[in-house]
């Protein structure tokens, strides 16, 4: 009786302690306030960071302090919908060439319609010099929703660019010929690589790398591998294994169900066609992503974070090979949070939505 | 004043299951056109999900959207041909068929060109749309003709 009672309070210490192993004890900072509408960040250092804010600016955090007065010389954006000052990519060789990428719609001249187009520039001080358009959707939509406007670089110094459906546009995302709901890959001056999947095709515009993407609102590269997250209609937001020449499937497969209520597909999977790694039904509104390998959080090293608005918070996935095995919600205590990002020492960084939006580093207590 | 009410909300029922019909079909024939297995089964039961999805799951149920429209403009025809001498089973076809536009033109205006109802993203889904609202105003016409209101 007396052995059961020992061996009974070791059980329950050792729960205790495996409990406690999966608790983070961490703290807010609020290092940027008052701001509007950040939508994408990039990490210099642990104390230099870029963000923009989706009505048109891009600030920067230098030395730890948000400087009042934003980039000079960004290009004029239309901040309409969903539409604005949008991703933002430090160039491979920052530190030295001080280049940066900038995703953001922008109206065409003389007519009603917008499109996504990419820019490359150097940041001198606080002001954007050398600016070249390297990049512009085709064709312009009549939309103000679904630009994707995410970016990331490849191993190789090639640049993925992710472009949304344009919400009226949906079907087009099955055809080669244009750029809704494709991820595209250029070079970081603009020129086309010669290896894309389409490049030979006649009937393909060459810059696509993969297509069948509805809105990709987050792209990563973790040792070569690429991730792709995107935002379902109605339940269907997709984390995919983005690889050359594949078809996503949006819309002809999907797990969600069009706002309006209707089928957008009875179809789930199909041969030809990739399935997700992770989908969620309902809908988070997924905005961010990260694959955290630093080890300041020790019990979070190699999982693939995702910033969701609805509700806001952060779902921690645990990855193993390129299954998701678990999921966690954390950080549910803040409003919804638009993108997520990690400092060089291993502190999280996440932009809150909206007007008022902040910046917060998460640190361990 | 009742049996009017009846009959211009029964009209915008039949013009709803017609809407969905539009919908549901260019949507699967879409889906066919990527040669995606669509056999009569699928039809029919992708048919009643998109009646019960698009009228009890939406954030704006398409009944009460099509009735609103369709109901004003029925009516106000039936006030103004009081005054006219006329047949009137061709100014409530006028009239279901301007309604349908009406709304087709009015949503993307009043959503930044955004088009909720996919059927109608083309112009040949616009046009049988509206022609779902010509049969619901046609419907109607039948439906006073019945009670003797439509007699030259």
């Amino acid at each position: 009786m007396k052995y059961n009672k020992l061996l009974f309070v070791i059980l329950i210490s050792v729960l205790t302690l495996f409990i406690r192993s999966e608790e983070v004890d961490y703290n807010y900072t609020v290092i940027a306030e008052g701001l509007d509408r950040p939508w994408s960040l990039a990490v210099i250092d642990d104390r230099n960071i870029i963000f923009t804010e989706l009505s048109g600016s891009l600030r920067q955090i230098k030395d730890g302090e948000l400087l009042l007065a934003p980039v000079a010389g960004t290009p004029e954006v239309l901040f309409k919908g969903q539409g604005g000052m949008s991703g933002v990519v430090l160039d491979p060789d920052f530190q030295n060439n001080k280049v940066l990428y900038l995703a953001f719609s922008a109206r065409d001249e003389g007519t009603r319609t917008n499109t996504l187009k990419v820019i490359r520039a150097v940041l001198s001080n606080n002001e954007l010099k050398d600016i070249k358009e390297i990049y512009s959707a085709f064709p312009s939509r009549n939309t103000a929703l679904h630009y994707g406007a995410k970016m990331v670089f490849m191993d190789d110094g090639t640049l993925l660019i992710t472009n949304g459906d344009g919400f009226n546009y949906r079907e087009k995302a099955q055809t080669l010929d244009n750029h809704f709901g494709k991820i595209v890959r250029i070079n970081s001056d603009g020129s086309l690589p010669e290896d894309n999947p389409f490049s030979g095709n006649s009937n393909a515009l060459p810059e696509i790398w993969s297509y069948g993407h509805r809105n990709p609102q987050g792209i990563i590269n973790y040792q070569g591998n690429i991730y792709g997250l995107e935002h379902g209609p109605m339940g269907g937001d997709e984390i995919n294994i983005i690889k050359p020449g594949n078809n996503y499937g949006w819309p002809a497969i999907t797990y969600g169900k069009d706002y309006n209520g209707s089928i957008i597909s009875p179809f789930t999977e199909m041969k030809g066609m990739e399935q997700p790694i992770k989908y969620w039904v309902p809908s988070i509104a997924p905005s961010g992503m990260m694959l955290y390998d630093k080890e300041l959080f020790p019990e979070w090293t190699g999982s693939i974070f995702v910033s969701s608005m609805k509700p806001g918070s952060v779902r921690r996935l645990e990855l193993e090979g390129n299954q998701i095995i678990e999921e966690h919600i954390i950080f549910d205590d803040l409003s919804r949070i638009r993108d997520i990002a990690f400092l060089p020492n291993g502190s999280i960084l996440l932009a809150t939505d909206g007007s008022g939006g902040e910046i917060i580093k998460v640190q361990p207590n | 004043m009742i049996r009017t009410f009846f009959d211009l909300l029964l009209a915008a029922l039949v013009v709803t299951i017609l809407v969905v019909v539009v919908s549901t079909s260019s949507n699967l024939l879409w889906l066919s056109s990527l040669n995606m297995p669509i056999d009569f089964n699928l039809v029919t039961s992708t048919f009643l999900k998109d009646v019960v999805g698009m009228n009890f799951n939406s954030q704006i149920p398409l009944y009460l959207l099509i009735s609103i429209p369709l109901i004003l403009f029925l009516f106000c025809t039936k006030l103004i041909s009081r005054k006219i001498w006329m047949n009137r089973t061709f100014p409530y076809v006028l009239a279901g068929g301007m309604s349908m536009l009406f709304l087709m033109i009015f949503l993307p205006f009043a959503l930044d060109n955004l088009e909720p109802i996919s059927g109608s993203r083309t112009n040949i889904g616009k046009l049988c749309m509206t022609i779902c609202g010509c049969l619901g105003g046609y419907i109607y016409s039948l439906m006073q003709t019945s009670k003797g209101e439509n007699e030259i």
